[in-house]
């Protein structure tokens, strides 16, 4: 990319995000875990594990509920309220990061 | 994570709120029985709660113990278990009371389901930052 030869005055500030970003992702750094900082798919996959999780905690009240086993029907109801949270955060992420990528897509270059 | 901050207090306190109920329903039950199984006139229960600290934060039932003070002696010889002088040991349980425990017992549960309600609607609203 050869942002700096480009005559506008704002492309120096460009450039210098550009070399900070270079600098920030080292030349060796090619896989996600290489330079020991949890990659963000990393962390979005563990994420969503966490928030299978809750959905399959608020399984098992249900059907602790269902066969008799239990008969708090509150714990269960709460169980459901924090997957329904968790999944929500989920989706919600989703957005944006769908939002981000359309937004580069957009670019105009 | 912890999606819904304070929810597991409130659980352990909706968990013994709904103990305290059943005690009660068992001492209304029991209103009128004269042979429990000790052989004596049914004593009303009690519900005590003691505090959880830590992470485990809550409350939870410390004991359901027996309310010892004497019931009322009733004059009725007809009945199967009056003493010697028609005498019969009714249990202490008074309904007026009882009543006065059960509605306060609903009202706690109902508190503690605002709560639960709330930290709901926190959440929601946190997650309605972004659009």
């Amino acid at each position: 990319m050869q942002i700096g030869s480009l005559p506008i005055p704002q492309t120096r500030e460009l450039q210098a995000l550009f070399d900070a970003t270079k600098l920030a992702t080292p030349a060796g750094a090619q896989s996600p875990a290489g330079a020991g900082k949890p990659a963000f798919d990393n962390f979005l996959e563990r994420a969503i594990s966490e928030v299978d999780g809750t959905m399959k905690a608020a399984d098992t009240e249900k059907t602790k509920l269902f066969t008799g086993e239990t008969n708090n029907l509150h714990q269960a109801m709460i169980a459901m309220q924090e997957a329904s949270v968790a999944f929500s955060l989920m989706v919600e992420v989703r957005n944006k990061l769908v939002e981000g990528y359309q937004e580069i897509m957009r670019m105009q270059v | 994570m912890d999606f819904l901050s304070g929810i597991h207090a409130t659980a352990s306190a909706l968990n013994a709120e709904k103990i305290r109920m059943d005690v009660v329903a068992q001492n209304i039950a029991n209103a009128h029985t004269t042979r429990d199984t000790d052989g004596k006139a049914y004593q009303r229960k009690v519900v005590t709660f003691e505090s959880l600290l830590g992470p485990e934060s809550g409350v939870r039932v410390a004991e359901i113990g027996n309310d010892f003070t004497a019931g009322e002696l009733v004059y009725n010889p007809q009945h199967p278990h009056a003493d010697k002088d028609g005498m019969v040991q009714m249990p202490n349980v008074r309904l007026a009371m009882e009543m006065v425990d059960l509605l306060s017992a609903s009202r706690a549960y109902e508190a503690n389901l605002s709560v639960a309600r709330n930290a709901r609607q926190m959440a929601a609203k946190a997650l309605a930052i972004g659009r």
